[in-house]
C-alpha cells in the first residue's frame, strides 16, 4: 500500500476538448439503428449485422424495434404507395438528433423497377443523409456507407441554433 | 398406379358448356360458357373421380382485342392422380362473376386480387375489398389500358428525359398489334 | 388450449382489444400486417393486411422483352432468386420447344439446391433470433456467407446470381468453384448435427413450437397449401418428384413428412430438408460432364463471341435477339418448380409477340397467410410469432 494516498482531485486525468466534438464522438459511435428492412436488402442488412461482416464494432448492433429508441433509419428495400405514410410516420415518431440511410437502389432512386408502384426513391418522403448504392449492396458497402454517415456526423454543428 | 381422373366429354350439358378444348405442351385447358362455369367446376370437384379438389391458382388474362373481354383462369389439381387442368371463361368488365368460394375457401383472396387488379366483381364473396393495392386507390392497374405510369429518367449534359420503356426496347407496337 | 370457444364471431366480442401486428416490426419476417382482436392474452380474431410491398412486377413484365424479365422476376422471392429465375426460364423453354443442354441442367440444380439450403438457413436463424436464441442466427448466417461466397464465385452477385438464360447458363463454372464446393459440403454435416443438437431437443424450443399453429390436411385443401406445409400433415407432395424437371427424375433423395402438421414438425421437415439437398448436390457433382452451358439454338439464345468475328449469320442472329427479343409461339403455360416455401408457378400467355403478354407469378405464401388467418385464432400472442414463422412466408412473393 502506498503512503502518498491518490485522490480524485490529485491524479484524475482531464479529457479536454471542444463540447461539440465530444457530442460528435459520443453520437457516431453508438448509432443504433431502427429497424425498418423491406425486401432483399433487409437480408443483406440482417448479414451486415450478423458474425462475418459484423456491424457491432462500430457501435451499431443494437437494432431497435421501436424508432422512439432509434437514431438511423436504415430503409433497405422498395418503397410501396402503400407504405409510404407508414415510413413518414416511423421518421416522424424518432426522436431528434436523427439520421437516415437510404440502402440500395430501390430506396436511392426507385432501383429497377419504374411503375405505379413503387416511390422512386425514398427522397421523396423523408430527407436522407446517405446514399449506398447496390442491388442489393454487399454488407460491406453498407458498412463504407454507415462510416461515411460517422464522418458525416463527425463534421456537425449540434450546439449552432437552426443545425 | 395412379387412376387417371376422366371427364365424360360426351355428356349433353358438358358438350354444349364446353366452347373450346386445347392440348398444348401437355397441358389441358378447357374454355367453357360463362353461364356453365360454376357447374363445370363442381362437376370437377365433386363428381370426377378421383376428384380435382385443389384450386392451385386463380387469375384473369385481359384482352383488349378484338373485344374488351377479361378471362378468368382456374387451376386446377388432382391431388390423386397428380393431374392439372385448366378452366378459362370469358366475361365482359362490367359483368358478375359467380365466386367459388363455396367450393374452395382459399379462393377468397385469389378473388379479392382478381378485383383489385382487374376490377372484376364477384358475386357472393364475403369481403370484396382491395388486397394489395392501397384501399382508396382509383384504377385497376392491370388492365391493358392502365398506365405503367413510369417517371422519366433525367440526363446530365441537357439530354431530354426519357422513359425507360423508349430506351430499353424497340417500339414493336405497330409491328404486332 | 383455448379459454375462447371458437364459434364466438368477432362481432359478438364487443370489448375485444385490436392490436396491430405490424407492418414494421422486428418479427413478421417482412413487412406483414395483421391485426388481432384479443380476449387478454388469446386471440380470438385475426385478418392479414398484406401489399405494403406490392412492385407491380406483373404490370413492368408486359412492357419488357422476355430476356429483360430475369432481373425483375428473381427478386420476388429474395430468399431463393435462382428458384424463380428458374421457373421463368423452363417456362419460356417449354414454350419455345428449346432443350437445355445436360451440363446446364446439372449445375442449375447445384445453384438451386444451395439456395434451398441458404433460404432454410435464414428461416432458422430468424425464427430462433425471434425466439431470443441469438447465436443460432449468428451460426445460421455465418453459414450462409459460405454459401454466398459461392455465388459470388459464380456469377459476381450474392444474392442474385442472374445467370440464368433462356435455352441454358449465361457462363460456365469458375475454375476453383468445384473444390470451394467440396469444402462447403464437408463442412456442412458438422455444423448441421451442432444445430441439432443445439435446437431439436431444446426444452424451450419444444414447449415454444409443439402443438402451435397446427394444420389439418382438409385445411391444406381448402387453402391450397403446398411445400413443408403440406408435408407437415402427411402427404410427400413435392414438384421435384411428382413432375419432375431439369433432370431432377435422375436424383435419389426422399421426401421428409410429418404427421402432427404444428410448427414443430415442420422444423424438423425443413431440417431434414438440407440434409437431402446436400445429398442432390453430391450427387449432382458426379453427374457434372464437360459440354456447353447455352443451347446452339440461335433463334434463342446469343451466340459465343468468338463466332462474331467469323460468321455473318451470327453477328445477324445477335442483333435481331438484342434490338427484337425472341418469338414464342402463341399459347399458354403453367411451369411449377419446388420453392423452398412450396410450389412456385409462373403462368405464362405469349401471343407471338417479344414481349410477354401475361406473366403470372402463382406464388406459395400467399395462400399461406391466407391459411395463417384461420389458424392463429386461439393460440396466445407470443404463440403468433412462432405460427408465422413457421409459415415461413416472404412478403415479396406475397404481395409481387
Amino acid at each position: 500500500m502506498n503512503d502518498t494516498f491518490h485522490t480524485p482531485h490529485t491524479k484524475t486525468p482531464f479529457l479536454v476538448g471542444p463540447l461539440e466534438k465530444m457530442i460528435n464522438w459520443a453520437r457516431k459511435n453508438s448509432l443504433w439503428p431502427a429497424q425498418f428492412g423491406l425486401a432483399c436488402c433487409a437480408i443483406e442488412m440482417m448479414s451486415t449485422a450478423a458474425s462475418v461482416p459484423d456491424m457491432s464494432r462500430f457501435g451499431m448492433e443494437v437494432f431497435r424495434a421501436s424508432p422512439r429508441q432509434g437514431d438511423v433509419l436504415i430503409v433497405a428495400g422498395r418503397v410501396s404507395q402503400k407504405m409510404a405514410p407508414v415510413l413518414v410516420t416511423v421518421y416522424e415518431q424518432m426522436l431528434f438528433p436523427k439520421w437516415v440511410v437510404a440502402m440500395g437502389d430501390c430506396a436511392s432512386c426507385g432501383g429497377v423497377y419504374n411503375n405505379y408502384a413503387i416511390v422512386q426513391g425514398v427522397d421523396k418522403l423523408i430527407p436522407v443523409d446517405i446514399y449506398v448504392a447496390g442491388c442489393p449492396p454487399t454488407p460491406w458497402a453498407l458498412l463504407d456507407g454507415l462510416l461515411l454517415l460517422q464522418k458525416k456526423i463527425a463534421h456537425e454543428r449540434p450546439l449552432e441554433k437552426n443545425s | 398406379m395412379k387412376t387417371k381422373a376422366e371427364i365424360d366429354f360426351e355428356k349433353e350439358w358438358i358438350k354444349s358448356a364446353l366452347l373450346e378444348k386445347i392440348d398444348f405442351l401437355g397441358e389441358t385447358t378447357l374454355h367453357v360458357k360463362k353461364e356453365d362455369l360454376v357447374r363445370v367446376l363442381t362437376h370437377c370437384k365433386e363428381e370426377v373421380e378421383p376428384s380435382y379438389d385443389v384450386l392451385m391458382d386463380l387469375t384473369a388474362v385481359h384482352y383488349l382485342m378484338p373485344k374488351d373481354l377479361i378471362t378468368i383462369v382456374y387451376l386446377l389439381h388432382n391431388t390423386t392422380s397428380l393431374e392439372r387442368l385448366r378452366i378459362t371463361a370469358c366475361f365482359d368488365p362490367t359483368e358478375f362473376v359467380p365466386s367459388v368460394v363455396d367450393l374452395w375457401e382459399g379462393a377468397a383472396w385469389y378473388e379479392r386480387e382478381v378485383y383489385d387488379f382487374f376490377g372484376v366483381r364477384f358475386v357472393n364473396h364475403p369481403d370484396l375489398k382491395r388486397i394489395l393495392m392501397p384501399d382508396d386507390w382509383i384504377g385497376h392497374p392491370l388492365r391493358k389500358d392502365y398506365p405503367l405510369t413510369e417517371e422519366s429518367v433525367e440526363f446530365k449534359h441537357n439530354v431530354t428525359p426519357k422513359i425507360p420503356s423508349e430506351i430499353i426496347r424497340v417500339k414493336w407496337d405497330q409491328k404486332y398489334h | 388450449m383455448s379459454k375462447v370457444s371458437k364459434d364466438l364471431t368477432l362481432e359478438k366480442m364487443g370489448d375485444a382489444m385490436e392490436l396491430n401486428f405490424g407492418p414494421q416490426h422486428p418479427s413478421t419476417h417482412g413487412v406483414l400486417r395483421i391485426c388481432l382482436r384479443l380476449d387478454g392474452e388469446i386471440v380470438i380474431g385475426a385478418e392479414a393486411v398484406i401489399g405494403y410491398l406490392h412492385t407491380g412486377v406483373e404490370k413492368e413484365c408486359e412492357t419488357r422483352t422476355y430476356h429483360q424479365v430475369f432481373t425483375l422476376v428473381d427478386r420476388l422471392d429474395y430468399l431463393a432468386g435462382p428458384a424463380e429465375e428458374h421457373a421463368f426460364a423452363s417456362a419460356v423453354e417449354r414454350l419455345m420447344n428449346t432443350e437445355v443442354p445436360r451440363r446446364a441442367q446439372v449445375i442449375r440444380i447445384i445453384l438451386l439446391e444451395l439456395a434451398r439450403i441458404g433460404s432454410h438457413l435464414i428461416w432458422l436463424g430468424t425464427s430462433a433470433l425471434e425466439l431470443n436464441m441469438s447465436s443460432v442466427y449468428m451460426y445460421c448466417f455465418a453459414e450462409r456467407e459460405k454459401i454466398l461466397n459461392l455465388f459470388e464465385q459464380y456469377s459476381g452477385a450474392r444474392m442474385f446470381p442472374s445467370c440464368w438464360r433462356i435455352g441454358g447458363l449465361s457462363h460456365d463454372l469458375n475454375p476453383g468453384f468445384e473444390q470451394n464446393l467440396r469444402l462447403f459440403l464437408e463442412g456442412f454435416p458438422s455444423f448441421w448435427k451442432d444445430i441439432d443438437r443445439l435446437l431439436t431437443d431444446n426444452y424451450v424450443w419444444c414447449e415454444r413450437l409443439q402443438g402451435v399453429a397446427v394444420l389439418t390436411l382438409e385445411l391444406c385443401k381448402q387453402f391450397m397449401c403446398t411445400g413443408p406445409l403440406m408435408r407437415s400433415v402427411g402427404v410427400p407432395y413435392d414438384i421435384r418428384k411428382n413432375y419432375p424437371y431439369s433432370g431432377y427424375e435422375e436424383y435419389q433423395f426422399a421426401i421428409p413428412t410429418e404427421k402432427e402438421g404444428d410448427a414443430y414438425a415442420r422444423y424438423l421437415i425443413r431440417m431434414r430438408e438440407m440434409k437431402e439437398s446436400v445429398t442432390i448436390i453430391q450427387q449432382a457433382l458426379v453427374k457434372l460432364k464437360p459440354g456447353p452451358v447455352l443451347t446452339d439454338d440461335r433463334k434463342v439464345a446469343l451466340p459465343p463471341r468468338r463466332e462474331l468475328a467469323r460468321s455473318m449469320e451470327a453477328v445477324i442472329h445477335q442483333f435481331k435477339l438484342i434490338s427484337e427479343g425472341i418469338h414464342p409461339p402463341k399459347g399458354e403455360v403453367y411451369q411449377c418448380v419446388e420453392s423452398p416455401r412450396g410450389e412456385l408457378g409462373m403462368y405464362l400467355v405469349s401471343d407471338g409477340s417479344p414481349i410477354p403478354y401475361r406473366l403470372r407469378v402463382r406464388s406459395p405464401s400467399f395462400s399461406h397467410i391466407q391459411v395463417l388467418q384461420k389458424v392463429l385464432i386461439g393460440l396466445t400472442v407470443s404463440d403468433v410469432v412462432v405460427a408465422i414463422a413457421s409459415m415461413d412466408p416472404i412478403l415479396g412473393d406475397v404481395d409481387r
